[in-house]
């Protein structure tokens, strides 16, 4: 479009200024479709935003409850766990075709939660004693054995007298693990003396209960307010005199 | 073009957009977009102002549902809006080589896009274009404040509040881009006390 053609289309301003008003051409409203769909992308926002913070958040807790899973299952894999947690293990992998090797103890062959009431035959360990990290192979069945005594050993004596009180036979169950623990910490432990403990960590425990879910209320109404255009849209501007609208 | 109409149609509108209602929000972009744009055109050019006007509407769309007030507060909203986004755009311009004049140059060198559009529509469309770019062809400041008044159909004290002016200073740069504008067109009779006081 030329100077020339420009200035030979109008004659008057008042032309000039009726042309620049003048009703909508179908090119300057051929955006419509691309509008509606930023608008139905954008809103309205803030139940589709929360949406998807929680799906964000979920995702993060399904990934971390997935990693504490595999990081359980490799040390069950590998029967690096307590026994009452590998005989668990066993039990709970087994079921869906994992094979993993069971507790070096014996008759663990009970649900987590019997472990913990177990002061009988079942010859679980004290939950917090733990002597299999301290006793040698042997002791950690803790099935049958002699001895007593924790006395404060060193070096290969105290190898010894754990081992005696691991095969010490009026010993059981939680008791002996205290015993051993004692021996091992030269009197400093108290495990075992507790018998109404925690239970032993089981890698098979229940995905949900791992992660801390969000809050419901999540403030995500919050974010599209931080838009320099908000800040500067006006509240409730004062009325248009008569030329308000466009011609 | 059609006035989206009275204050209770307005607030209609806006309500059933605010809850999500496309159609409502369809209504509003028809009624608002050519003014929109054409100032767009203005101020920034027509080779960047569809890409200004759909940014200012993203900006307005998010902020939309906490929006609150009247038609004529809307336009003031979107104008400035709109406003900001050009001073970015122009930020942007100043950290990258100067090529709008050669745009500028290739856009009115390119066919025209609308082979189909025919007799009086595709006049009133020159005619529209021609008088954009008059009015673009003012000083900056006086482009505008014609630009708001003219097409945005803004009264003087929203254009004073858009544009950061007073209220005198916006009166008289539209006085000033009218009479320029007439002295365009080669119209002697100028700017009459009468087409100034239509648009006050």
């Amino acid at each position: 479009m030329t100077n020339a053609h420009r200035t030979t289309t109008f004659t008057t301003v008042d032309d000039v200024l009726a042309a620049a008003a003048a009703p909508a051409s179908p090119q300057e409203l051929g955006g419509e479709a691309g509008a509606v769909a930023a608008f139905r992308a954008a809103g309205p926002a803030p139940a589709r935003r929360r949406r998807g913070i929680l799906a964000g958040k979920t995702a993060v807790a399904a990934v971390g409850a997935l990693g504490l899973l595999t990081a359980g299952g490799a040390a069950a894999a590998t029967g690096s766990l307590p026994d009452a947690a590998q005989d668990a293990a066993h039990e709970a992998l087994t079921k869906v075709g994992v094979d993993v090797p069971r507790g070096k103890g014996k008759g663990l062959a009970t649900a987590p939660g019997q472990v913990k009431q177990d002061k009988g035959p079942a010859e679980g360990k004290g939950p917090k004693a733990d002597p299999a990290q301290v006793a040698p192979p042997e002791a950690a069945g803790a099935g049958s054995g002699a001895g007593s005594g924790a006395g404060p050993d060193t070096g290969s004596g105290k190898g010894a007298t754990i081992s005696s009180i691991a095969k010490d036979p009026t010993l059981s169950g939680v008791e002996k693990g205290a015993a051993v623990s004692d021996a091992a910490s030269g009197g400093k432990s108290h495990a075992g003396q507790n018998r109404g403990g925690p239970p032993a960590s089981v890698p098979a425990g229940p995905p949900s209960s791992v992660p801390a879910g969000p809050p419901a209320s999540s403030p995500s109404d919050t974010a599209p307010g931080k838009t320099t255009s908000a800040t500067a849209g006006p509240k409730g501007a004062p009325a248009a005199p008569g030329q308000g609208g466009r011609p | 073009m059609r006035s989206v109409g009275v204050d209770d149609e307005w607030a209609g509108l806006l309500g059933r957009a605010q809850a999500g209602d496309e159609r409502a929000f369809a209504a509003i972009w028809r009624h608002h977009q050519p003014g929109l744009l054409r100032y767009l055109e203005i101020v920034a050019g027509r080779h960047v102002a569809e890409d200004l006007a759909a940014e200012t509407w993203v900006s307005v769309v998010r902020s939309l549902p906490r929006f609150r007030g009247g038609e004529s507060g809307f336009k003031s909203f979107l104008f400035t809006t709109a406003r900001s986004r050009v001073v970015d755009g122009a930020r942007r311009a100043k950290a990258r080589p100067q090529v709008a004049s050669d745009i500028d140059t290739l856009a009115d060198l390119a066919p025209a896009a609308e082979p189909a559009e025919a007799g009086a529509a595709l006049e009133q469309r020159e005619a529209t274009k021609a008088a954009l770019d008059l009015i673009a062809r003012l000083p900056e400041g006086q482009a505008e404040v014609v630009a708001l008044r003219v097409v945005g159909g803004l009264d003087n004290s929203e254009v004073a509040r858009i544009t950061g002016k007073r209220s005198g200073a916006v009166r008289v740069a539209y006085s000033r881009g009218i009479a320029a504008l007439a002295a365009m067109v080669g119209d002697r009779d100028g700017v009459t006390d009468a087409h100034l006081r239509a648009f006050r």
